[in-house]
């Protein structure tokens, strides 16, 4: 077993600044066989790329030190001195590395097939030429079409998808022993992360590459990953094969993790169980294990032993010191029915339209197109109600919010709020019945005012509006508001930069909740969240819909969080609602191909599930909005497309029990709307 | 804003710079308790006399006390800079932050306006608004304060342009806030803390400008006394009596180099990045 490729041993990296040192990794010890993918999971801040840093000696220092360890490199150790010329030669060549936004990482001003020759020249010493075909032949690899022709192309005539192919070819050319993908594919949507992903795993098999997954999604390193190593704190908390790792979970943290992420196959009933507290900011060497602080399942020796990894099975090791910890999901006893008042349409939305020009010119300026951001789309929202309006970036989910929010003047359409016609109503009429409409914002850091305390922003609604009369009215409201939300009134002179990102959510949806609104619009709410923190805010949400019957339309990219909340779902593809109905009918019986595209690209944290799924794969990349194709716009990439799809454009077929989908495949089975 | 006091003051030399602005201020208030004489009282026996015990700054060429000139004349050369900077940055910001956050045409004709007051040195300009405008110490804060106006209107309006497309801004307006509302309570306290660097480093230069007004005879006049007459009255003595000159021109240079430092303290103490680091 001496074999390893890589073996890292006891590594610990710090960050000596000058009032305080930050201890971001201590003693992590992994190995990499030949040929193998493992997976590093961990929420940010766990570590997980510091280490993979302090591996190949990318740590900045000062103020990064590898303090102590080994890393063993086909048997020479990299962290010694002496070796540090060769590390030089081994990076790029023998270790290549992708990372998480391809944008910046290609340098804007050479032609991609450059950067990629140049590469391949400085590494492996080849003629221009030679390396030119290599090049291409590596372009082919990653499934660039018309390599020949896009080597001459600058990385922003490239979509972000084909911009990470690039990086893999460019990481690739060389034959490196192993490749580590350092959050490669967090930035894309779900069908690339998927077709990426799926690409990345034949070449790795075919070149018998060694794969490091870096990343925050139990799905990924589910569905590709031979070994799981779980990092909590700077540290390895557990580790094992991945089949072993997903059926009998051994510490605490992976099983608070596991209890906090929505799945695609859950249930209604399964309850999402949030990792309470923030994770350790790591000013200090830990004495103990690291999640002792938001665990719910320590024992005593936890307190008082350090916790050091041992072996709790095969090849599986965890670090916890609760020999019987409770492993299994949580539901709750009784679903609780939730009061939709179907007869009550809180939102209607009729055939919205928005287009944007595109000038050229500075001053004088010619406009030379149209993006239809938003082509036609119409639903309704009920009291009580929440809709998930899904789609990848790009579609026009975040500006119907927008036109909604009465930040857009939509093209055309009609949208009522309450059963009065709002969409031309002036911004001074409007600001009126914006008490009862509200929006919670994706990013909880940039939609806070940096210069007001959390207790003003909280109660700037009321305020505004004038919802309360006299000083200690509006004391008592927002205290009650923040006890809503679960914050500590205490809190409210604070500034939001003392906050955590959750918390800050928290604000954003007290704040939303101040002027008791009638809608909340929730605009990717929980996406710039840790996993294990979204869960927290999903179930704020739910319950106090629960509790004060607001009605939500939730925009959201992720299928599986929206599952948990809404009782409806509309899926959007570039600009158009494609299939609109209940929640089980869309999961369990997906109609559209896209839907079906969309559902089977998203992982599943469970290795046996994610194995006997079927899977659905779209072809190729999402058209640009500036030219969306004719006909059927999903056409280019579906599977089933004919030549009817690509001529006419599908009518919505409506089925019996409401569900609606616009696709030729359907036109005959149900009745035309 | 605890931290940025902490930080603007962790420094030594702003820390210096600040006590030494304090004592400045506070003699210029308490000018009757601390000066030893009267800022025109004469003793035509003792016209022209070196630094001595009598007089420690030594006396004019009517035997006026220079150290107590010196104290009296720096009440209307801070007020003269203070007021000034305060009409420039209240102008300015306000100027810059409708640019700002109109844009297009309103921004277009304002920044045009702007870029022509700056093409006058502001010397020049100043000197043309005091002549118009006759000499007195109103007109003499109102040209030294619009000719300032420009940096202040050119900042505020990037801040403005920044900080408009913030999201708190969208969230201002989804809340119901009104614009004015919106740019009063959201959209100013984010964009002030670089004209608060721009104030302080102005400062100096408007006591600069005075002085050189007042030297040139368009600024305060006599009997009353601010740092710039005594340097133009100091002039006609350099070789016979280099004090007369030389005692105001240091303090001058000593002010400006104070508002200089807190600025730069200002600066980094406001800048997140600086304030990561320390």
């Amino acid at each position: 077993m001496s074999e390893h490729i890589l073996e890292v041993k006891q590594i610990s990296t710090e960050f000596r600044m000058k009032h305080r040192t930050t201890y971001a990794v201590n003693g992590v010890s992994f190995y990499l066989d030949r040929g193998e993918t493992i997976g590093i999971v961990g929420e940010s801040g766990s570590g997980k790329s510091v280490t993979q840093m302090s591996a190949l000696g990318l740590i900045e220092s000062p103020p990064g030190v590898v303090a102590e360890g080994s890393v063993l490199f086909e048997g020479m150790d990299l962290v010694k001195q002496e070796n540090k010329k060769m590390l030089h030669e081994i990076r790029g060549k023998r270790i290549a590395m992708i990372f998480q936004d391809p944008m910046i990482s290609l340098n804007p001003t050479m032609t991609v097939g450059q950067q990629i020759t140049e590469t391949i020249c400085e590494h492996l010493k080849l003629s221009r030429e030679e390396a030119k075909k290599r090049a291409i032949a590596y372009m082919k690899k990653v499934k660039i079409p018309d390599a020949e022709l896009r080597y001459d192309n600058f990385p922003f005539e490239f979509s972000g998808g084909m911009c990470q192919r690039i990086m893999i070819a460019m990481a690739m050319c060389c034959d490196p022993s192993i490749l580590i993908a350092d959050e490669a594919t967090t930035a894309l949507d779900v069908t690339t992360q998927a077709q990426i992903l799926e690409m990345l795993q034949d070449i790795v098999k075919e070149t018998n590459t060694s794969l490091i997954i870096v990343t925050h999604n139990l799905g990924i390193v589910a569905r590709y990953a031979d070994r799981i190593y779980v990092m909590y704190g700077g540290t390895i908390v557990e580790t094992a094969e991945t089949d072993e790792l997903f059926a009998h979970p051994s510490h605490a943290y992976t099983i608070g993790l596991l209890n906090s992420v929505p799945r695609l196959d859950d249930s209604k009933e399964r309850m999402l169980m949030p990792i309470n507290g923030i994770p350790p900011t790591l000013h200090k060497k830990p004495e103990r294990c690291p999640f002792y602080d938001r665990c719910t399942q320590r024992v005593e020796r936890c307190e008082k032993e350090a916790a050091i990894l041992h072996e709790v099975g095969a090849h599986h090791f965890s670090s916890c010191l609760n020999p019987c910890l409770d492993a299994s999901l949580k539901t709750c006893d009784e679903l609780v029915e939730k009061e939709i008042d179907w007869s009550d349409t809180v939102l209607k939305v009729e055939h919205l339209r928005m287009d944007f020009p595109l000038y050229r010119g500075s001053l004088i300026k010619k406009r030379i197109g149209t993006v239809r951001a938003v082509g036609g789309v119409s639903f309704e929202v009920h009291r009580g109600e929440t809709l998930g309006l899904v789609g990848e970036s790009g579609c026009g989910k975040s500006t119907v919010a927008n036109c909604i929010m009465h930040l857009l003047k939509p093209t055309e359409g009609r949208i009522s709020f309450l059963g009065q016609e709002v969409t031309n109503l002036p911004e001074k009429e409007f600001r009126r019945l914006r008490k009862d409409i509200q929006l919670i914002f994706q990013d909880p850091f940039s939609s806070l005012d940096p210069k007001q305390t959390i207790g003003e922003i909280v109660g700037e609604p009321l305020r505004v509006h004038g919802l309360t009369s006299g000083e200690k009215e509006y004391r008592e409201r927002v205290t009650e508001l923040f006890e809503m939300i679960g914050l500590d009134p205490e809190l409210q002179s604070r500034a939001p930069h003392e906050l955590s990102g959750g918390q800050r959510q928290r604000i954003g949806i007290a704040r939303a909740l101040a002027s008791r609104p009638k809608l909340i619009i929730c605009d990717e709410p929980v996406s710039a969240l840790d996993v294990s923190v979204q869960a927290q805010i999903m179930n704020l949400l739910e319950s106090l819909q629960q509790r004060l019957g607001i009605s939500y339309l939730f925009v959201a990219h992720d299928l599986s969080v929206v599952r948990h909340i809404s009782d409806r779902i509309a899926v959007m593809y570039l600009g158009k609602i494609v299939e609109l109905g209940d929640w089980k009918a869309l999961y369990e019986s997906p109609l559209h191909p896209y839907t079906r595209t969309l559902l089977s690209a998203i992982p599943i944290p469970d290795p046996v599930v994610e194995r006997a799924r079927e899977r659905q794969k779209a072809l190729g990349d999402i058209p640009s909005a500036a030219s969306i194709p004719s006909g059927c716009s999903f056409h280019t990439r579906c599977p089933y497309a004919t030549e009817k799809c690509r001529a006419q454009e599908p009518a919505v077929t409506v089925f019996e029990d409401g569900h609606q989908v616009s696709c030729h495949l359907y036109a005959e089975r149900g009745g035309h709307a | 804003m605890k931290k940025t006091w902490k930080v603007l003051f962790s420094r030594k030399v702003t820390m210096i710079a600040a006590l030494f602005i304090v004592a400045l201020i506070l003699t210029a208030v308490f000018a009757d308790f601390v000066a030893p004489y009267g800022y025109n009282d004469q003793d035509l026996r003792q016209r022209l006399a070196p630094p001595g015990a009598a007089h420690l700054l030594g006396t004019d060429n009517y035997g006026r006390d220079v150290l107590s000139r010196l104290i009296f004349g720096s009440r209307i050369s801070l007020i003269v800079a203070f007021v000034s900077v305060v009409v420039a940055g209240v102008a300015g910001s306000l100027i810059g932050l409708i640019a700002g956050f109109c844009g297009g045409v309103v921004d277009g004709i304002l920044m045009r306006l702007t870029d022509a007051l700056m093409t006058f040195p502001t010397i020049v300009f100043a000197l043309g608004i005091s002549a118009a405008l006759g000499q007195s110490t109103f007109n003499l804060i109102l040209a030294i304060g619009i000719s300032t106006i420009p940096p202040y209107i050119r900042t505020i309006r990037g801040e403005v342009m920044k900080v408009r497309n913030q999201t708190y801004i969208k969230a201002a307006r989804v809340t119901g806030n009104s614009v004015p509302r919106q740019l009063l309570v959201h959209v100013l306290p984010n964009c002030v803390a670089p004209v608060i660097v721009t104030a302080s480093v102005g400062l100096g230069g408007a006591i600069m400008t005075e002085a050189t007004l007042s030297f040139l005879g368009l600024g305060v006049q006599p009997p009353a006394t601010s740092w710039g007459i005594m340097v133009s009255e100091g002039s006609d003595f350099l070789t016979t009596a280099p004090h007369l000159a030389l005692v105001p021109g240091i303090a001058i240079a000593l002010v400006v180099l104070a508002f200089n430092f807190l600025g730069d303290g200002f600066r980094d103490a406001l800048d997140p990045h600086v304030r990561g680091n320390l």
